[in-house]
């Protein structure tokens, strides 16, 4: 271990700590005393704060992904399809990916933002020294909201996609809502759902986490606060697409079995 | 509790319930399109090929969507067994007979099992297996297609030849397309009579055409024979004339047989002439005499009447034929 260089020791240390935070949190997500308050307080402004810009900005996404993909489909008189290409897209990818950035920034820069600040001003030793489990309080409660209340969001987000497409495809096609909603749902599977939320269980996870751990280990002062915050939004974000990719490689799998 | 965060719960159990009640509406919907909580039946179908059928594709009889492929598997010698998954109330539709083919959800879609529902009045019972017809294996159209594009290339090479000839003017179509080739004079030829022919029928149709205006116009003869009823009875009596004088013609004619049977006859004077030579030839000759007899008497005529015994008669006839 002496041979290793020193950034490579560095780095080796950090995900040792990583996974001692992600144990950590996990633990504590099965281990009473629960921040009951806390963690409806987070929820709160994880999911109900959220759903405005989640809602607005899957509306957008639906119209435009139908306006886009209709020319397409027009051209060989496939546009019967528009509804099924639209739901499966949305409810495979767009709206959990969606939901995931768009938290990530909104989120995990203020998550991460509140706890650095805690720390390089000292109320998270204060807490330890007055007895408070700041772990508890502070990191399990936010990872508990982000990791509960996304998959939340994420189903107002499907749903909401899909109403903007409807009202596109509506006003091009003139097409009913019950015909919209026969082929959207037609083509949807219960792999597709399931597949949804778990992807969103664990980008609100992992948005909880790298916005907490980044906050909570915060140094540098005030400019250590805008890095915790700068490196949450673009560390959460990069985790989102991987994880996005290894849970498509699994359902992948589990499609073609 | 404050009153504030009272709220805030509120609108957060508001929030998680609605977004709960979505989510199970979702799976409700999605469950009922693929007959989860409906009442099913099972079916099998063995197919030699399903061309990429897959589990989750749908069911199809006469157009509508009755259920679900539940599984695709691969049996004995190869052959492909089909679990279908059918909606229960559809059954009475689906005869004993019926048969399941593999198609295709639009040009480029889905593939989907087809089921033609059969005639014999028994119907389709749970875990029975269905008829099957196989698709078309897609080899096989490739080697269709192979097999067509050789003939086509085949083709091609004899039509090489053949424009390679045309274009040397050899054979007749050759010589045909071959301004100076004699078939080619000839067609022209043909061509330009054809023309001279064509406008002259041109000319006789306009003629024709301009007769019949006349004739619908109630103009011409022939209008007039069909409309003036004052000709019939010029007609008739033309008709009566032509009638005597064919009635007077015959007659004629009997009488100049007669008469020529009279002149071949020798008994009469002009018959005698015809018929005989001899006399005929005695005949000349006594004309001949008179001739010469009657010369010589227009001289002692004409001595006469310069005789001054004769003179004055002559002088006095004269007078009377001025007068």
């Amino acid at each position: 271990m002496a041979e290793l260089p020193v950034s490579m020791k560095k780095i080796l240390l950090q995900a040792a700590d990583v996974a001692k935070f992600v144990g950590k949190t996990l633990s504590y997500f099965v281990k009473p005393p629960f921040e009951v308050k806390e963690i409806l307080k987070q929820c709160f402004a994880v999911g109900y704060r959220s759903l405005f810009l989640i809602g607005f900005t899957s509306f957008i996404a639906g119209v435009v992904f139908t306006r886009q993909s209709r020319p397409s489909l027009a051209s060989f008189g496939a546009e019967s399809w528009l509804p099924s290409l639209v739901s499966q897209a949305v409810v495979r990818a767009l709206g959990p990916l969606i939901t995931a950035l768009i938290c990530a920034g909104k989120l995990g820069s203020n998550i991460s933002a509140e706890l650095g600040s805690m720390r390089v001003s000292e109320q998270i030793d204060a807490m330890e020294v007055s007895g408070v489990r700041p772990f508890s309080y502070l990191v399990s409660s936010r990872v508990i909201a982000t990791t509960v209340m996304l998959p939340i969001l994420v189903i107002y987000a499907d749903l909401i996609a899909l109403f903007g497409s409807y009202v596109t495809v509506n006003s091009i096609n003139g097409s009913s809502l019950s015909l919209f909603i026969n082929e959207a749902l037609g083509s949807i599977t219960y792999l597709d759902i399931f597949s949804s939320i778990i992807k969103a269980i664990l980008f609100g996870y992992a948005i909880g986490v790298i916005g907490c751990y980044t906050g909570y280990y915060a140094t540098g002062g005030t400019m250590g606060v805008g890095k915790a915050a700068n490196s949450a939004v673009v560390t959460s974000m990069l985790s989102i697409f991987i994880i996005e990719l290894i849970v498509l490689q699994f359902v992948t799998f589990l499609r073609q079995g | 509790m404050k009153t504030n965060e009272v709220q805030q719960n509120l609108k957060l159990g508001l929030f998680t319930t609605l977004g709960i009640v979505i989510f199970l509406l979702g799976v409700y919907f999605v469950g009922s399109q693929n007959s989860v909580f409906s009442k099913t039946f099972s079916a099998y179908a063995i197919f030699k090929n399903v061309e990429g059928l897959n589990k989750g594709d749908g069911v199809w009889l006469s157009g509508v969507k009755i259920g679900i492929v539940k599984d695709v598997r691969i049996f004995q010698d190869g052959k492909v067994i089909v679990h279908l998954s059918l909606k229960d109330k559809q059954n009475e539709f689906i005869k004993k007979n019926a048969t399941a083919t593999i198609g295709s959800d639009g040009l480029v879609g889905n593939k989907i099992v087809v089921i033609r529902p059969g005639d014999v009045k028994q119907i389709l019972q749970d875990n029975d297996t269905i008829n099957s017809s196989s698709p078309t294996d897609t080899q096989e159209l490739f080697d269709i297609a192979k097999d067509v594009g050789e003939n086509t290339r085949s083709l091609t090479e004899d039509l090489k030849l053949l424009v390679a000839k045309m274009n040397k003017g050899e054979g007749a179509v050759g010589e045909m397309l071959n301004d100076d080739g004699v078939i080619s004079k000839d067609i022209r030829f043909a061509v330009a009579k054809l023309k001279e022919t064509t406008i002259q029928t041109s000319q006789a149709s306009a003629q024709l055409n301009s007769m019949m205006n006349k004739l619908n116009n109630g103009e011409g003869l022939i209008n007039r024979l069909a409309t003036d009823t004052t000709l019939v009875t010029v007609f008739n009596e033309t008709f009566d004339n032509v009638k005597a004088v064919s009635r007077n013609a015959a007659s004629m004619s009997r009488n100049l047989e007669e008469v020529v049977q009279k002149l071949n006859n020798k008994e009469n004077a002009v018959g005698l002439i015809l018929t005989d030579t001899a006399f005929a030839d005695k005949l000349k000759v006594t004309v001949d005499n008179a001739k010469s007899a009657s010369i010589k008497l227009d001289e002692n005529l004409e001595a006469m009447r310069h005789n001054f015994l004769f003179r004055r008669y002559f002088k006095k006839k004269a007078k009377e034929t001025a007068n």
